[in-house]
């Protein structure tokens, strides 16, 4: 029964040593990736195992697909021969395809995005969580997980986030005209001298940047670990806001001051206004 | 404060006290600093130890470095080919570690002075550093060895010409401290290779009698360590 000839001269035989040999180079690849990503644990980026991982995995099952082609009488010389003709076939039926895998490869070289980073693709805002050979996917911050391919990633506006060590965020303080910026600027340069992640360096920059119609603005920049940035940015402005409203400097807020003539009655410090005399 | 302690115990000093009581289901570790919460942790083990020592300043409030950078007060010029030691004060966090005949564990690490951190470096290629402002000392100054240690420095310039640096920074991997109740002591040298570089370590003495080595917090993480040196590129 094994002797049964399947395809050509292909027995059945054959074939289920060739599907054997698949099989477990794709079960080899799998064993050597979980070691490797093992050994390579604590030891190297995250990105870079995972390109190393990829590397041997893609390996492994080539070789074998190699192999089981081989035993089943599809030389790689005749692959060869026979890809010339079917390629061009291909190359126009998966255009798209192949323009990925390109960009795959190209991102893997460039790596202008790696596993982990937070990054900005198109409108897609999130966290890599894979760059594969046709696609890259990003877990969005609420909660879902987007492929995009990566052609698209490729040829898209990339931002990304975490490439730096640092990065710096600015906040507009409004404060009342009657409030005293220098004693102002003092609080807020002490509360950020006092918290750990705003960094010492670059040097924080607190001053008066505009005298608004409603209030004193009072620009903050301050710059924090790529790790630490959203969490201090998030919390460092009703800490200003707490830390300034202690010393009895308020925020503005718009306002406007009407008052009618007869009002001079009661309130000395509005200006006279003279009635306008009848002719 | 440092030493071994068998479990149950009970420690206070100044601000800060550890206490490791018996309780129904094992051991309640316990720790208060100054007006802060209580940090409480249960120790599964029915007989442990726990050592108390000095550890790398580099893990309060968060890990997010390996680097110590050292500012001095003033400038130091050096003459070429000049080799001069000084002191300088560093910061020191308390580290809290578990230990069963079978193996050991950071359990706890307390800082009793604020941290500062800051970039080493353009935003680009720097590092951010742990920071700590330091006035330099011709003799060992005194210090709160809860709080800060005292780093033996050695700055050879190894350049032809006139060099001033104004900072040191440190790899906490090799962070070797030794201590007594009274110092805790860390030993790290500077080579000046030219205007902008030098390479920095940190190295243990030949021997320093009436010290005893601190256990070190990335060595019970059981990292794998590359090396203890670095090369300062980015200024003195």
């Amino acid at each position: 029964m094994l002797n049964t000839i399947v395809w050509g001269k292909v027995t059945l035989l054959r074939l289920i040593i060739a599907l054997a040999i698949f099989i477990i180079s794709i079960i080899i690849s799998k064993i050597l990736s979980l070691n490797v990503r093992r050994a390579l644990k604590n030891k190297t980026s995250k990105d870079s195992m995972e390109v190393v991982v990829k590397a041997i995995s893609y390996l492994v099952i080539i070789i074998g697909l190699i192999w089981a082609l081989s035993v089943i009488g599809l030389k790689l010389s005749g692959l060869l021969v026979a890809g010339g003709i079917i390629s061009i076939i291909i190359g126009f039926a998966s255009q798209s395809i192949v323009g990925n895998l390109v960009s795959g490869v190209f991102l893997m070289i460039e790596r202008p995005i790696r596993i982990g980073n937070t990054v900005n693709i198109g409108d897609i805002t999130g966290i890599v969580e894979d760059i594969r050979i046709i696609s890259t996917t990003i877990r969005t911050f609420d909660g879902y997980q987007v492929r995009i391919p990566n052609e698209e990633v490729f040829t898209a506006n990339i931002s990304n986030y975490v490439t730096n060590v640092v990065r710096r965020f600015e906040y507009d303080v409004g404060i009342r005209y009657n409030d005293d910026a220098d004693k102002a600027i003092t609080i807020i340069k002490e509360l950020i001298y006092n918290e750990p992640f705003a960094l010492k360096n670059p040097e924080p920059l607190v001053w008066v940047n505009d005298l608004g119609d409603n209030s004193v603005n009072v620009n903050v920049k301050i710059w924090a670990p790529v790790s630490e940035w959203w969490a201090l940015k998030t919390n460092m402005l009703w800490r200003i806001k707490k830390a300034l409203e202690l010393q009895g400097i308020e925020i503005a807020f718009p306002q406007r001051i009407v008052w009618f003539g007869d009002q001079r009655q009661d309130n000395d410090s509005l200006p006279i206004i003279k009635p306008e005399k009848e002719d | 404060m440092y030493g071994t302690y068998d479990v149950p115990f009970s420690i206070k000093e100044k601000e800060l006290s550890i206490d490791v009581s018996k309780t129904d289901y094992g051991f309640l570790y316990a720790r208060k600093l100054a007006d802060k919460p209580v940090f409480e942790k249960i120790i599964l083990s029915e007989k442990s130890r726990i050592i108390i020592n000095p550890v790398e300043p580099l893990n309060h409030p968060k890990h997010i470095t390996n680097y110590l950078l050292l500012e001095f007060d003033k400038k130091i010029s050096i003459a070429p080919h000049k080799e001069q030691s000084f002191y300088a004060t560093f910061p020191i966090e308390i580290g809290v570690f578990i230990f069963t005949r079978q193996d050991f564990a950071p359990f706890d690490d307390i800082s009793l002075i604020p941290a500062k951190y800051s970039l080493y470096g353009d935003p680009r290629i720097g590092i951010v550093t742990r920071y700590y402002a330091t006035s330099i000392y011709a003799d060992i100054p005194e210090v709160d060895p809860l709080q800060q240690g005292v780093v033996h420095l050695t700055i050879k310039n190894s350049d032809s010409q006139w060099n001033t640096i104004s900072r040191i920074v440190l790899n906490a991997y090799g962070m070797k401290l030794y201590f007594n109740e009274k110092l805790v002591q860390l030993f790290a040298s500077m080579k000046i290779i030219n205007e902008i570089t030098a390479e920095t370590d940190c190295y243990a003495p030949h021997s320093e009698k009436g010290f005893r080595k601190a256990m070190e917090l990335y060595k019970s993480r059981k990292l794998s360590i590359l090396s203890t040196k670095f090369v300062m590129m980015e200024g003195l």
